[in-house]
């Protein structure tokens, strides 16, 4: 993935995390404009131009910059918030509900952190007198470390959180690029949480992403540099080969890293809203995910039928468990955990 | 096999730089909204804004009507040419006037024309042509209109930005080029009618200049002939691989007829859908697959009609990972 043009936001000359992106890029035009919004997402952007002709904002988060992450996001107990950084992702993942999120696919990285993190103390403060634990995830809408060595805001977060005690910093990624993080300390409430899916569904539906080995090999570099670490075998789609390739997959988890030191493993299945589900099949003709046996339930979503998603969690958590995980570390993202 | 014969209509027509008179039998055939015409094969919609960038693909065509600057031709039984005008105005009134007129027999609206394009230093080259796979639009206003439109080649790398106005400022050049490497005048008024109707749409556009100030309208003009030839042998080269494109098509088509299978309509259809679904999972060909499903079951003691749903039952479940938990 190359970027086109990086478009500035006027204002932000004197931002130093602007200055720094701007500076990873010599030879590209650095255009610079009002307010990003003029551009992005003013007209529906064709998804799959990310593949020729990325174009990179650096631009000012306004608005809402930390929100309240939805039901069963996380473990349960806690409040759960995610924060807005950047908008895309460099990777194509088939299942991605960002191909009709946003109208356009171009990256754009706020650089405003220190009214991020202000909003996430204000939060903070409210949140930690009645809990004990306050969560805020990164990533949500991009992955959070695929392009940290470039935004360069990591050391930032991390001295803001190890003032917050009470508070929970977890990044989201699906990256092998950990070098940002492995040139800093890791701090005790910082969670490196790791989306894994099975050899054969990363090759078939994780384009451009790092291979599952090659995200096993980081979670054990990063294991070892002390970061606690949590594991998503999130979406988990169901195959001809779903048994061998989840066995598979969990043996690797077991044999590379320190399981009993996972701090979590959640699970979880595809979820499309009608318009995602067609996005899918327009930008992905030949997706192996019409294979696979989606159901148009009652609010329109397209998802697995309970009977497939419980033998899918059952398998796989039998496999879990026998591989030396425990209960207390599994739970299921965004569905019911009652009954797992 | 064609439908109709396109002689009588040839015979009538008026010539192509003729007035507004109408070829009567075909007119007929074409515009009437009797049974007949819904019996009619469904043809193909050529738009082009000029009569020079169309030239080469009216060497045989007869004239079918013309209004203001737009006009219809038929080129032969499976497509139809017109002439827009410039302006994404003139593409949206004409484009929707013909398929109002025409909507039960257009299947697919194809764009040819010349456009600029906005990045000099890039990789587009003079002279080549472009499979669109979206179309945006800047208004008068200085900005974009929120809607936009994809063909039906969206894996194409290439998008256009149509405009009314003239770029005259480097401001322009940029908003513009944020949405598109090419720009012309008319595509997003095509594709929004097509929109409208609910068809298809592809475009085709050949870049003739890099937008500047100081471009030569005329020496762009002079080259319509070449352009047209151009577009045309462009046209001629789709439509050999597009037949080779529906190769899968024919082969399930011809492995179910030789099947020797007993099949409804409805069966056909479903096992049609199934035997695609299976092309994504398998590289096996289809007629293979069949051949080795009947020597499998040639000892069963099966109607045909029962072997049927037996291969239907067969290909669900190779396909459907779910009955293998």
């Amino acid at each position: 993935m190359k970027f086109k043009r990086v478009y500035l936001e006027k204002d932000l000359g004197d931002n130093l995390f602007a200055q720094n992106i701007v500076k990873h890029f010599p030879n590209l035009p650095v255009i610079e404009i009002d307010k990003y919004d003029n551009y992005f997402g003013k007209f529906r952007k064709s998804y799959l131009n990310k593949r020729h002709s990325l174009d990179l904002f650096i631009a000012r988060k306004k608005g809402l910059r930390v929100k309240k992450a939805p039901e069963a996001y996380g473990n349960k107990g806690s409040p759960h918030y995610y924060f807005v950084h950047a908008y895309n992702c460099v990777y194509e993942c088939e299942y991605c509900y960002l191909q009709s999120y946003f109208k356009s696919p171009d990256i754009v990285l706020f650089v405003n952190h220190e009214e991020i993190q202000a909003d996430i103390l204000e939060i903070y403060k409210k949140e930690s007198l009645e809990h004990s634990t306050v969560c805020f995830h990164a990533g949500e809408f991009s992955d959070s470390l695929a392009l940290s060595h470039i935004s360069g805001e990591l050391k930032s977060y991390f001295e803001f959180f190890q003032k917050l005690p009470k508070a929970r910093l977890e990044f989201r990624t699906k990256s092998s690029n950990i070098k940002a993080l492995l040139k800093l300390e890791a701090p005790s409430n910082v969670v490196i949480s790791y989306s894994l899916s099975s050899e054969n569904n990363n090759k078939d539906f994780d384009h451009k992403t790092p291979s599952s080995t090659a995200r096993l090999k980081a979670i054990a570099k990063l294991q070892k540099h002390g970061y606690k670490i949590a594991i998503h075998l999130d979406p988990i789609i169901l195959t001809n080969t779903f048994k061998e390739d989840y066995r598979k997959l969990i043996q690797d988890i077991s044999s590379t890293l320190e399981i009993e030191n996972i701090e979590h493993l959640s699970l979880g299945v595809p979820r499309f809203s009608k318009e995602a589900y067609k996005d899918v099949f327009k930008h992905y003709p030949k997706s192996k995910l019409q294979l696979s046996p989606f159901k148009c339930g009652s609010q329109g979503k397209y998802r697995y039928s309970d009977e497939v998603k419980d033998s899918i969690f059952d398998f796989v958590k039998r496999e879990l468990l026998s591989s030396g995980f425990s209960n207390k570390q599994l739970y299921l993202c965004m569905d019911d955990n009652e009954k797992f | 096999m064609f439908f109709f014969d396109f002689s009588e209509a040839v015979a009538t027509s008026v010539p192509t730089n003729g007035g507004c008179a109408k070829s009567d039998a075909l007119t007929k055939l074409l515009f009437s909204h009797s049974p007949i015409s819904n019996r009619l094969p469904a043809v193909n919609l050529l738009i082009f804004a000029h009569y020079g960038e169309a030239q080469s693909f009216l060497s045989s065509a007869s004239k079918l009507w013309q209004k203001g600057s737009m006009s219809l031709f038929a080129i032969d039984e499976q497509n139809l040419l017109l002439i827009c005008g410039e302006g994404i105005e003139k593409a949206i009134h004409a484009t929707s006037y013909c398929l109002g007129q025409q909507e039960a027999k257009i299947k697919r609206i194809y764009n040819f024309g010349v456009c600029g394009c906005l990045e000099a230093d890039s990789n587009y080259t003079i002279d080549t042509i472009y499979s669109i796979s979206s179309v945006y639009a800047y208004s008068h206003l200085d900005d974009y209109s929120f809607r936009s439109f994809a063909s039906q080649d969206s894996q194409s790398p290439h998008s256009c930005i149509s405009t009314p106005v003239r770029i005259l400022n480097e401001n322009q050049r940029t908003k513009l080029n944020y949405a598109a490497a090419l720009v012309d005048r008319e595509l997003w008024g095509i594709a929004f009618s097509a929109k409208t109707f609910g068809l298809p749409y592809y475009a085709f556009k050949l870049i003739s200049d890099f937008v500047k100030k100081d471009v030569n309208c005329f020496e762009i003009q002079n080259k319509a002939l070449e352009y047209s030839q151009k577009l045309f042998q462009h046209w001629m080269d789709y439509k050999k691989q597009s037949l080779n494109e529906h190769s899968l098509d024919q082969q399930i088509s011809s492995a179910l007829e030789e099947s020797g299978l007993h099949l409804t309509q409805s069966l056909k259809d479903k096992l049609y859908k199934e035997f695609k679904k299976l092309q994504i999972l398998n590289e096996e060909p289809i007629d293979s697959w069949v051949a080795k499903f009947n020597s499998e079951i040639q000892n069963e003691n099966l109607l045909p009609k029962q072997k049927a749903k037996f291969l239907l039952k067969r290909i669900e479940d190779t396909l459907n990972p779910h009955l293998r938990l």
